[in-house]
């Protein structure tokens, strides 16, 4: 596995995701939204003529809705395409050592977290996308 | 010519240019005999194929170069170059005689002596013995034998050419021309917004067209047709009918429609199971059929048929058909159905039985069928695919089961409809009719808080998709709402109301990620042509919401009505059974109660009646006899027309105000009611009719009736049913 990372700020956490996982940055796009879909779950948007799952990142961890204008990251998972909002992307960067995670998580952070870094003075959680998408799926039993 | 020739032509054409490849390699490189085993295969798959297809020319070279190889290989030392060459010119034989056999559908007339000899030269001369030299193999095989056929070697004939692709890499495709579509939308937008239209250009236009004939032909290319799939069934109803010492021919017709690959794939084996029980149930033994009188070879016949953009394809046998007291023993038995319940069913619903989870009427299990797995993984394996099976049961004279599957997967027609903005599409193929909610032919209904549409006299539940998707109606009075019929399994349709159906599509339908799936709406997205994502409704999804979940092709529909008041509970006459149909007391609806169920109708004096305990009850011949107290109130004088009903041994009367009709209903929707009292809704002349199951009447009335008539069955009177329970 490679040691790069995107990081980005969901909220005031600022956030790594395995960079290999990561297929594009553009730009929030405008979603078609879906009724009774989970609360995270914006709607579909269609980027590059793919259609695509629009997860509001921030909403999963409860901090309130992405800024608007913010940029969103695009993954693919079991053949569907997920676009991740988040509210700022700061770079690719190389992590030298993730560790496991030292202090107990708040909040949805435990589901999502699986390791932290240093860079640049920041903490770094390290996420992994897919449990991003599980937990908005799993909004949907709260909602229900 | 024959499929299956077609098909050794194709793959002796490949085969032989690979095989030539691997044996240049190894002689170039003798110590790398990887490639000879494949040579080896492959001349002998040739050669074997070839004997079968009755191709004596092919079946003699191969044999000759088997040979050879042979003697080539059983040397340590590199082949020499001059017994490769021969090979080759083998192998080139055999090619240029496959592609004679592809344009005259059989072997020339020539001889390949020379080349044979040839061949067998050197398996002689083994110890290397040098006869002849290079140009002899080089040029007298195909130069004396045949020269025609070394002519034709290098046209080959278009229809010939055939490449494997995969699945996925058709849908790659597929997909990039659905974008190559969206982007040739975005050109256009950016034309206009420069202020060019896009019309005047001839070459965009050109180009758009050019575009949907590309879209077009790859959607062909996922087409075969039918008699791909109907190939190997004669063998396997050869084999099965040696076992099994039945005669059978096998009849198909409709080889040549066409049907997208990936749904023939998925028939495959619910056609086999449905062959194989057709062989091993249906057909009788000789002597059977003897003693029914019917011929001794039978027939089971396959027929494949397009109708719009589904493809039905119908298995009907003339064996001795479905026995139906076992089917109804079976269901009894695995517990699903009381026999109260099974004794109201009809022959359709009885037949449908067969497609119960573990359901097997086989007497005994065979190594062909009756294991039980079977009927509900056929009816599963289509219902994927977004089709359904239907089954005709004649007993004694045969079973004809219908599996309609849609043409393709990936492409679908529909409707789509905007709602706030936001299009949603409706697959076409379930849909029956679309009509204006302001035409005279429908009318809507709400009866006991369900909405309903009466649409040309047929009766169906009616719900709106804003309701559905949780948003309130915009405008529920304007006049151009229309509602689409929809057909989600016979005997399950409703009418969905949209505020306007746009436009028709052909869609590419995505598959939606699970969490979206999970609401259960929606079963697909799609990115039509102007590029704003959209949602294709689950329609089956939205009937079970709607009427109920149905699990049984439309015999749980009915039976739920009656599952949810008790567990146990009787199950009345339904479909094609006899009711009185009568005007109730307060004279605002019509009721029904099925004939079984009916007494007699008795005009009952006021003076005969009397309230006690707060009930009703009438002395007649010396009875007391429950009256149903529901919106009635003994009248101070006169006479009350009542009927009376009863139930196993309970009874009760029920004040009316008219006889309306003595007829058969058939029940049009069932009842979302809880207590179960009312079976279902059906429709007459006179409007909506509620049909009752009498056995819940009375478990509503049954505890007044014994509360004021005490001992009322000690004194057996004339009226043979009374209440008389409980003593």
């Amino acid at each position: 596995m490679s040691n790069l990372f995107l990081i980005g700020r969901i909220g005031t956490d600022w956030v790594g995701f395995p960079a290999e996982q990561i297929e594009a940055v553009v730009p929030l796009a405008n979603a078609v939204p879906v009724p009774h879909a989970p609360p995270s779950v914006r709607g579909m948007v269609a980027i590059r003529s793919r259609l695509l799952t629009l997860i509001d990142t921030p909403i999963v961890v409860g901090s309130g809705e992405t800024t608007p204008g913010a940029p969103m990251v695009i993954i693919t998972l079991d053949g569907h395409g997920y676009a991740l909002t988040l509210d700022a992307v700061d770079d690719v960067v190389a992590l030298a050592a993730p560790e496991a995670l030292v202090a107990p998580l708040v909040g949805r952070w435990p589901e999502l977290a699986y390791a932290m870094a240093e860079h640049a003075g920041r903490t770094i959680l390290i996420v992994e996308p897919a449990r991003l998408v599980a937990a908005a799926a799993n909004d949907q039993a709260t909602a229900a | 010519m024959d499929d299956l020739l077609r098909e050794f032509v194709g793959e002796t054409l490949d085969m032989m240019e690979a095989v030539a490849g691997d044996l240049v390699a190894w002689e170039a490189n003798p110590a790398d005999r990887s490639g000879l085993d494949r040579i080896f295969r492959t001349i002998h798959t040739v050669k074997g194929s070839s004997s079968f297809f009755e191709l004596p020319r092919v079946t003699a070279i191969a044999h000759a170069s088997e040979d050879m190889l042979e003697a080539l290989r059983a040397r340590s030392e590199a082949p020499d170059h001059n017994a490769v060459k021969v090979v080759l010119s083998a192998f080139d034989r055999i090619r240029a005689l496959a592609l004679e056999i592809a344009s005259h559908g059989c072997e020339p007339a020539g001889n390949d002596e020379g080349l044979i000899a040839l061949l067998a030269t050197r398996v002689r001369s083994r110890n290397n013995e040098r006869r002849g030299n290079a140009d002899e193999y080089d040029s007298a095989p195909l130069g004396t034998d045949d020269a025609n056929v070394s002519e034709t070697l290098p046209d080959v004939p278009p229809e010939w050419r055939s490449v494997r692709v995969p699945l996925p890499l058709l849908d790659k495709v597929m997909s990039e021309v659905s974008d190559l579509v969206l982007a040739r939308n975005e050109v256009s937008i950016q034309l206009r917004s420069l202020g060019i239209d896009p019309h005047d250009i001839v070459a965009f236009g050109r180009m758009s067209d050019l575009i949907g004939n590309v879209r077009a032909s790859i959607s062909q290319m996922r087409m075969v047709p039918l008699r791909a799939m109907f190939a190997p069934l004669p063998r396997m109803v050869r084999q099965l009918c040696d076992e099994l010492s039945k005669p059978v021919q096998l009849k198909t017709t409709g080889g040549e429609v066409e049907i997208d690959r990936e749904v023939i794939e998925s028939l495959r084996d619910p056609i086999i199971h449905v062959l194989r029980n057709a062989i091993d149930h249906g057909i009788e033994t000789t002597e059977e059929r003897a003693a029914a009188g019917k011929p001794p070879l039978s027939t089971i016949s396959i027929t494949g048929r397009q109708v719009g953009n589904r493809i039905l394809i119908a298995i009907a046998d003339d064996g001795r058909g479905l026995a139906e007291q076992s089917l109804v023993d079976r269901a009894v038995a695995s517990g699903r159905y009381t026999p109260e319940q099974c004794a109201g069913f009809t022959a359709e619903q009885i037949a449908n039985l067969i497609f119960l989870p573990g359901l097997s009427t086989a007497k005994a299990v065979t190594g062909i069928s009756g294991r039980g797995v079977g009927m509900d993984v056929v009816k599963a394996n289509v219902e994927k695919l977004g089709g359904c099976v239907t089954i005709d049961n004649r007993p004694g004279a045969g079973v004809t089961i219908t599996i309609d599957v849609p043409m393709t997967l990936t492409i679908i027609s529909a409707l789509a409809i905007d709602v706030a903005g936001n299009g949603y599409a409706v697959p076409r193929n379930i849909v029956d009719e679309v009509v204006l909610l302001s035409s005279d032919a429908v009318q809507r209904v709400d009866m006991g808080g369900t909405k309903m549409a009466r649409v040309r006299g047929q009766m169906m539940p009616l719900v709106a998709l804003e309701t559905i998707l949780g948003m309130t109606c915009a405008n529920d009075e304007s006049g151009d709402r229309a509602l689409i019929l929809c057909r989600a399994a016979p005997s399950r349709s409703f009418a969905l109301e949209v505020p306007d159906v746009r436009d028709h599509d052909e869609l590419v339908i995505k598959p939606l990620p699970p969490m979206l799936a999970a609401i259960g709406i929606f079963n697909g997205f799609s990115l039509p042509d102007y590029g704003r994502p959209m949602l294709v409704l689950d329609i089956d999804g939205i009937a079970s919401r709607v009427i109920g979940k149905d699990e049984y092709g439309g015999i749980a529909a009915l039976v739920d009505g009656a599952a949810i008041g008790g567990a146990e509970g009787e199950q009345d006459d339904v479909d094609g059974q006899r009711w009185l149909v009568y005007r109730g007391w307060s004279g605002a609806c019509l009721s029904a109660i099925a004939m079984t169920s009916i007494g007699k109708l008795i005009d009952v004096d006021c003076g005969q009646l009397q309230t006690a305990g707060g009930h009703i009850v009438a002395h007649i011949d010396g009875q007391l006899v429950a009256v149903d107290a529901t919106a009635f109130d003994i009248p101070s004088a006169g006479a009350v027309r009542m009927i009376l009903v009863h139930e196993g041994s309970r009874t009760v009367l029920i004040p009316i105000k008219e006889i309306v009709n003595l007829t058969r209903l058939s029940m049009q929707m069932p009842s979302k009611r809880t207590d179960a009292t009312v079976l279902g809704l059906a429709m007459v002349d006179d409007g909506i009719v509620e049909m009752l199951n009498a056995a819940r009447l009375l478990d509503r009335l049954e505890s007044a009736a014994d509360s004021v008539s005490p001992g009322a069955g000690t004194q057996p009177g004339p009226m043979r049913k009374r209440s008389a329970r409980r003593e």
